[in-house]
């Protein structure tokens, strides 16, 4: 019975039933499942079909992103429970757009695909002063701090941050990663970023690698 | 449709050509190269000369036969739930014949075409969603002639759930065809009102017959079952220079071949079709990739719509001899204007070098090429809907559509998403090995080839196509000319 809320709960989260996971979550923890094996046997098991379904072509992201919606619906009633237990957040990552640039699809679809696996994300908004990176990454100390532009003028600023960081002394303490139309693996490497993703999916994958490592 | 037609008459100009293809055939006439066919021209009015074998039409028989040609009929697969409506107002895309040479799937080599090749495109073309009948579009080199007819027939009943055509052979292969299509389909009565065989009916341009598609034709018709009539007359060589004087003469062509089929057996379906197009001016042979194919195409369906016919045209050709661009251009353009000319059955599909060579990987392209033309004739639906009034206002100034429901219910609709085209950054597709679009092509058509199962199809009927196909191999040509009618 448990076991066929979950596989309906990860069903429902696959075929974007946004409306429908809420009701699945909670019968699940009528039915005495715990958030934890709610999360890993349905909502993580779901996510991880979608990737499939994206990678194969199958999926496109306002697929994915009905998916995390509906995902999210779901997670919003673990949340609590989960905190209280052993179960910890896969990390967190800052995300922002830089000084000059008001930009923020790129910015926001990554920002949806990392709490739709399973990441703590923060959302400093666009055009962000360069100092106003270092400032919040004080407040909410991110493990992982990702700058996004989409205008070729604006990416002067994502060099200015890295450097207020070196500046600051705080540089080691954070892994600083790029993205955008006009970005590229040459330019984060002339900035000094730790990495750069071409899409939001690779993205994803960047700070899975950078927590990993 | 709202989208614009293009179109190349006026209502005015129709008339006239008509017209002048009247006087053609009332006062120049056809040369037609089989007796029996002169004697029942001669019967419903014709006026024929035994000794110029030309019959000479007038306006009035004219007027009384191709009015008995039906404006729609259904063409079905093997599979006869397979269906899809042939008329005026109806478009299906279909292969494209012959290619004698290829090139090779899996080494790119360029060589003789061989029984696999019709197999491989017969399977392609039966997973590909925007082809809707296959053909014999190879021509199998490595099997004795007078066996590929029933050969490829064969393969077709066991590879693929769509209709099937083939070009005529005279009256032994076409009594052979009838007959594979009664064992395939379980009588001639399963294919009365449904066909799953249709028969090109090649035209001698200028204004003559060809002995063995006369026949075909006759046998065709004689069975009920649907015969395209179809000139390749040349603008300069074997038709007028002009645009217009092909016209008139490809049109009085195509309709003695309809009043001929009408009067072997009156309701026969036809098709008005067309693979008419210019002579290259240097050498004086074909020019099918040219501009013109897709005027010309446009024309005739304009003709064939005047005539409450359904239009074949063919389109996606080019005389390029490698995948390059004069390739994807020439294909792109005329498969564009045939369709939006009005053609109804458009073959298209898979060749180059003016449809003499062949390559899978273009099958694939060509699938694509036709997706975007059909999303583009679509045009643009406008209901509330689509004119999302509520989703706009959700989203407000600065905000963005991907995270919308609406965009998630509607983009695969609204989007034609292709397959093949890369619109990736250059870094991804520089990770993917900076694969083109002929070597994306190539490995969709591996792809679709590696996962194809032959059918299972009943042990009686597959022993009686063998039993077939084997006492055809066993003829002689000899036994093919023995059988042909009187000239």
């Amino acid at each position: 019975m448990a076991n066929d809320t979950l596989s309906k709960l990860e069903d429902a989260i696959v075929e974007m039933k946004a409306d429908e996971t809420e009701a699945l979550t909670k019968e699940a923890m009528q039915a005495g499942v715990s958030a934890l094996d709610i999360l890993n046997g349905g909502l993580l098991t779901a996510l991880e079909r979608v990737g499939v379904l994206f990678r194969d072509g199958d999926y496109f992201l306002p697929d994915v992103l009905m998916c995390v919606k509906a995902y999210k619906n779901a997670y919003a009633l673990l949340d609590s429970e989960l905190k209280k237990g052993a179960y910890k957040s896969r990390g967190t990552v800052m995300l922002g757009t830089v000084h000059g640039d008001i930009h923020e699809i790129g910015k926001n679809i990554l920002l949806a695909l990392l709490q739709g696996n399973g990441y703590t994300v923060v959302d400093i908004g666009v055009d962000v002063q360069s100092a106003v990176f270092v400032e919040k990454a004080k407040e909410f100390k991110p493990d992982i701090i990702g700058m996004s532009a989409l205008l070729t003028t604006s990416m002067p600023a994502m060099k200015e941050v890295v450097d207020l960081f070196v500046k600051d002394g705080s540089r080691d303490r954070y892994k600083i990663i790029v993205g955008g139309a006009p970005v590229s693996h040459a330019f984060a490497k002339e900035i000094g970023a730790d990495g750069y993703g071409e899409d939001a999916q690779s993205g994803v994958e960047l700070v899975g690698r950078l927590l990993a490592g | 449709m709202k989208s614009g037609k293009y179109q190349v008459l006026s209502e005015s100009e129709i008339r006239t050509v008509h017209e002048h293809s009247m006087r053609v055939l009332a006062e120049t006439g056809i040369r037609v190269v089989v007796k029996k066919m002169r004697g029942i021209l001669r019967d419903i009015g014709c006026a024929v000369d035994e000794e110029t074998k030309i019959v000479k039409f007038p306006a009035h028989v004219v007027e009384e036969y191709r009015k008995k040609a039906p404006r729609e009929f259904v063409m079905c697969g093997c599979d006869p739930s397979y269906e899809r409506l042939i008329s005026p107002d109806t478009r299906v895309f279909s292969g494209l014949s012959t290619a004698i040479n290829m090139y090779d799937l899996e080494t790119g080599e360029y060589r003789p075409t061989t029984l696999k090749d019709v197999v491989d495109h017969i399977v392609l073309i039966d997973y590909l969603e925007n082809v809707h009948t296959n053909q014999m579009d190879i021509w199998p080199n490595d099997i004795p002639m007078q066996t590929i007819h029933v050969e490829t027939m064969r393969q077709w009943a066991l590879n693929c759930k769509k209709p099937y055509t083939l070009g005529s052979y005279g009256v032994m292969a076409t009594k052979d065809m009838m007959h594979m299509l009664s064992l395939i389909m379980g009588g001639m009565d399963r294919v009365k009102t449904k066909h799953p065989f249709n028969a090109i009916i090649s035209v001698q341009s200028p204004l003559s017959t060809a002995h063995l598609q006369i026949e075909g034709l006759m046998l065709m018709a004689q069975n009920g079952q649907p015969c395209i009539m179809a000139p390749e007359a040349m603008a300069g060589t074997t038709a007028p220079v002009t645009l217009a004087g092909l016209l008139v003469q490809h049109n009085a062509e195509i309709i003695a071949h309809v009043v001929m089929a009408q009067a072997v057996n009156a309701g026969a379906p036809v098709f008005y079709g067309t693979v008419s197009t210019i002579a290259e001016m240097r050498r004086g042979t074909v020019a099918l990739g040219a501009i013109e194919t897709g005027m010309i195409s446009a024309a005739s369906a304009q003709m064939a719509n005047f005539y409450n016919l359904p239009c074949r045209a063919v389109a996606g050709c080019t005389e390029s001899k490698t995948i390059d661009v004069q390739c994807g251009t020439e294909r792109a353009q005329s498969i564009m204007l045939a369709a939006m000319g009005g053609a109804n059955y458009i073959t298209c599909v898979g060749t180059l070098e003016s449809s003499t060579a062949a390559a899978h990987e273009l099958t694939v392209i060509d699938n694509e090429i036709i997706g975007m033309v059909e999303r583009a004739l679509r045009g643009i639906e406008v209901n509330e809907n689509s004119m999302a009034l509520d989703v706009i206002k959700n989203v407000g100034p600065d905000g963005n559509y991907l995270m919308q429901e609406h965009t998630q219910k509607n983009f695969r609709t609204e989007h034609f998403i292709p397959k093949l085209a890369d619109r990736e950054k250059r870094d991804i597709w520089e990770k993917g090995g900076k694969r083109d679009m002929a070597v994306r092509a190539r490995e969709e058509a591996k792809k679709i080839l590696a996962k194809h199962k032959q059918k299972d199809i009943d042990a009686k009927l597959a022993k009686e196509l063998d039993d077939f196909v084997k006492s055809v191999a066993a003829r002689s040509l000899d036994d093919f000319y023995a059988a042909e009618w009187e000239a």
